[in-house]
């Protein structure tokens, strides 16, 4: 019966919104939309920039590689610029602030003309390697043209694909993450709160999860005052609220998301955050309500949040996204000292399969998300010197990972994808520096090294902006490479049919 | 189209092992895991798993272990087995067929009704002297130390602990319609109740000194095959298949050989539990094709599960009663000349 009246509850409550959810889609509109969480803006000039802010932000993350979608893009920023300056003059704006824009519309153009050259000057490795290797041969020279004309194209339809959906899907996304008082829940609910969403957290106790909002809502303070004003539109949006939220308990799990929907009105992603593991130990050690706590929080917990996150997704206008959280054992491999959670998150692994079948038609997608290893406590309870020392080599904070993976679950669409942090190009990374990472996180009397939350965060500011490499890699290169790898394959080819070409005429 | 080609590969799933993976086929799964996943675990999944190699010192020997005298005591027939949840289904089917070799049979159940009915056709059976019943729900871990206390007063020790407990709330239907209670009863009794199980059983049997041997049966699912309509239930039977991979993993850790962990596969077994799916086309094909009456199953099975205990292996196994090989030959003469075709369902 209870089911019967949330689908009541919930259509009612998407009513009132109807209006805002075609305008968003349009992206440009946003500013007329009147949303009950967004405090009143101060001034009028502000709405058109966040509009602005949204749409130059994704092109960046678009990373449009060839010609075709630079030309794309900068014909875009020029009709963009040319509309913003008619509404700079409707709204009359002050000058600075005009050249400030377009300050920052050049250099975003030339990134992209950067990222452009990096591309070609990479293809151009491989083509001039091909080159050498045929040997002049005109039949193999064709060969490689038609291969990296063929990439380049490829490239540059996965490329605009990517920068029109980013463009169409840009916005604040309401999330939901269970678990997220500590550790890495809260570090993924940090980020994005940072991106601009707004955030529902969760946990069993009601003062951490105050403590918790009180303390995203100080970071938040400080990322705006800190973030140039074009993310500062984009945090404008960002807001965190909580509830107390048992995830074994049904009418808990109810509750948080009736509050979801009461306070953001609707649900884009969800994540099942929860879980918990209770040292490492045989199973001999573990108590009655060790494993009780286990099983029920990391599948029972799970299950019935999938299912309420489903309930409420399917009667959105929107799609919704749910996440839920990969850990040790989720592969199949046996995971001795950990047996009970381990064969947990592999019964998790089983479920997102299943529910990937049975959601097909739906506009619900179900996700699973890799941390990899986090430096939480989850980890850290209850493991030795020995595992510290592994740690070093493949751990990373909290905050590394929830950056990564915070972009990536933002902008997931279909169903049944999942989103590692521990991936191969980064599991290559750690290995060949492994000797360099060895005092990274822990020393040899397995004292940590590293700093608490609260300093981190002070860093952390500072660092946001700093180029990392494997992010770079990741983010950037994805549709770089297709026409890279087509090309090894053609370099690959010939080198095979060279040594084989070769070897006949000696025999 | 989708429902159906969903629906087949689900009650495919039945059997559990129509293409064994290379880790789980019977022989070399304990010396092959941990340095075999060691680097691909590193790869994907997270290092729990990886660590394990160098984490040895930091096991401790169980101090209840006692392997010297398990050579001493020979594990010879009659064995004294114990079923749980082995009131109906293929619990029953089992019991009886153990007792028929001439083995003592401890059954119990949640429903102490239930088990004295049982009892009472057991023993009208077989003889009142080789059954044992009491009620046990799995999921509470001080009706499980019971369940352990009463064998041991009245059978002194256990060689063989069938988990064959669980549920599916009887229910088939996509998760986002399924109820709390059934969601609950579904991973605690299949999940839980195992684990608590499994580590009584351990406690029991490192404690006795022939040793033992523990089965954990699995379902549809355990495979990794998805089970769209009974996701909830698929996803505690995959776990069952862990879990007794990571107990055999930390027994060799621990240097037990006398206590074995298994896994048992009965495939599609014609009980109320894969009956109550069959209102779907595909399901009502392939419960004709593939699945077998609970006594056909445990006739197979039993004689299987005595041997190990009487060859003295140590070697933990997965024993089949649906296999690959066996499931595509039924198929294709059901295909080819339609033989079992309305076998147990009328199909349209």
């Amino acid at each position: 019966m209870a089911t019967v009246a949330k689908f009541h509850i919930v259509p009612a409550n998407f009513h009132h919104r109807t209006t805002q959810s075609p305008l968003s889609q349009l992206g440009f509109c946003r500013s007329s939309v009147s949303w009950d969480s967004i405090p009143p803006f101060p001034r009028r000039r502000v709405f058109v920039q966040p509009c602005k802010s949204f749409r130059t932000e994704d092109r960046k993350n678009g990373s449009a590689k060839d010609n075709k979608s630079t030309k794309k893009i900068a014909n875009s920023d020029k009709n963009l610029r040319k509309n913003l300056l008619g509404a700079i003059k409707s709204f009359i704006f002050s000058k600075d602030n005009s050249v400030e824009k377009l300050e920052e519309n050049l250099s975003k153009i030339a990134l992209h003309f950067g990222r452009y050259i990096v591309t070609m000057m990479s293809t151009g490795v491989i083509l001039l390697i091909g080159f050498n290797l045929s040997g002049g041969d005109g039949q193999m020279n064709d060969l490689i043209w038609y291969s990296w004309v063929g990439g380049i194209i490829i490239g540059t339809m996965i490329g605009s694909n990517m920068v029109l959906d980013e463009v169409s899907r840009a916005g604040p996304r309401n999330v939901v993450i269970t678990g997220s008082t500590r550790g890495l829940g809260k570090a993924l609910a940090r980020e994005f709160l940072l991106s601009g969403d707004r955030v529902v957290i969760a946990s069993r106790s009601k003062e951490s999860v105050d403590m918790t909002i009180k303390e995203l809502e100080e970071n938040l303070q400080e990322g705006v005052a800190s973030a140039a004003s074009s993310c500062r539109k984009k945090l404008a949006n960002a807001k965190v609220v909580g509830t107390s939220c048992d995830v074994c308990d049904p009418n808990d799990v109810r509750n948080l998301a009736n509050f979801a929907v009461n306070e953001l009105g609707s649900i884009d992603i969800w994540i099942n955050n929860a879980g918990t593991n209770k040292g490492f130990r045989p199973l001999l050690e573990f108590t009655d309500q060790d494993i009780q706590q286990i099983v029920s929080t990391n599948l029972v917990g799970s299950i019935l949040c999938t299912r309420e996150a489903m309930h409420v997704m399917s009667n959105q206008h929107k799609a919704g996204h749910i996440f839920n959280m990969d850990g040790a054992g989720s592969g199949g491999s046996s995971t001795p000292l950990t047996a009970v959670y381990g064969s947990t998150k592999c019964g998790l692994r089983q479920l997102q399969s299943s529910l990937f079948k049975e959601s097909k038609k739906s506009k619900v997608g179900v996700h699973t998300a890799s941390p990899g290893m986090v430096l939480t406590d989850l980890l850290l309870s209850g493991s030795t010197i020995q595992n510290k020392q592994m740690f070093n080599i493949i751990c990373e904070l909290p905050e590394t990972v929830a950056r990564t993976l915070v972009p990536r679950m933002r902008v997931v669409k279909g169903s049944g994808k999942a989103i590692n942090y521990l991936t191969p190009p980064r599991i290559l990374l750690a290995l060949v520096t492994a000797w360099v990472r060895r005092g990274r996180w822990f020393d040899d009397k397995g004292r940590a090294l590293y700093a608490a939350e609260a300093d981190r965060l002070r860093n952390w500011a500072e660092s946001r902006t700093r180029f990392s490499f494997t992010d770079a890699m990741e983010m950037y290169t994805e549709n770089t490479w297709v026409s890279v790898f087509s090309l090894s394959i053609v370099c690959a080819f010939i080198i095979l049919s060279s040594t084989t070409g070769n070897a006949a005429p000696g025999t | 189209m989708a429902i159906t080609a969903t629906a087949t590969s689900s009650l495919f799933n039945f059997n559990c092992s129509l293409s064994p993976p290379p880790s789980l086929s019977c022989r070399p799964i304990l010396s092959s895991l941990p340095h075999h996943h060691l680097r691909l675990s590193l790869a994907r999944k997270f290092g729990f798993s990886t660590t394990l190699p160098c984490e040895k010192p930091f096991i401790s020997k169980p101090s209840v272990c006692s392997s010297s005298p398990g050579q001493s005591q020979p594990m010879v027939p009659p064995y004294n087995i114990l079923i749980t949840g082995s009131t109906k289904g293929i619990g029953y089917a089992l019991a009886k067929e153990f007792l028929k070799a001439g083995d003592n049979v401890l059954i119990c159940s949640r429903s102490a009704e239930r088990v004295e009915s049982a009892l009472q056709t057991l023993r009208t059976e077989c003889g009142v002297q080789h059954v044992w019943g009491t009620k046990c729900d799995v999921r509470d871990g001080n009706d499980v130390k019971n369940l352990v206390k009463y064998a041991q007063e009245n059978l002194q020790y256990i060689d063989i602990w069938i988990n064959n407990a669980g549920s599916n709330a009887y229910s088939y239907k996509p998760l986002a319609e399924a109820s709390d209670e059934d969601l609950i009863e579904v991973v605690t009794t299949n999940t839980l109740g195992l684990m608590i199980c499994c580590r009584e059983a351990m406690k029991m049997m490192l404690n006795q000194g022939r040793g033992g041997h523990i089965f954990n049966i699995d379902g549809a699912g355990s495979d990794g095959r998805p089970t769209p309509r009974f996701a909830a239930y698929g996803a505690t039977k995959r776990s069952v298949v862990h879990l007794t991979k990571s107990l055999q993993a930390e027994l060799r850790m621990q240097e037990v050989s006398n206590v074995v962990v298994h896994n048992l596969s009965p495939g599609m077994v014609t009980t109320d539990l894969l009956m109550s799916g069959a209102n779907t086309k595909q399901a009502k094909f392939f419960i004709n094709v593939l699945a077998e009456p609970a006594d056909e199953v445990a006739k197979y099975l039993v004689p299987n599960i005595r041997s190990i205990p009487m060859s003295g292996s140590t070697r933990p196994t997965y024993i089949r009663f649906l296999t690959g090989l066996k499931a595509y030959s039924q198929i294709f003469t059901r295909l080819a000349f339609g033989a079992r075709r309305n076998r147990y369902l009328v199909e349209e």
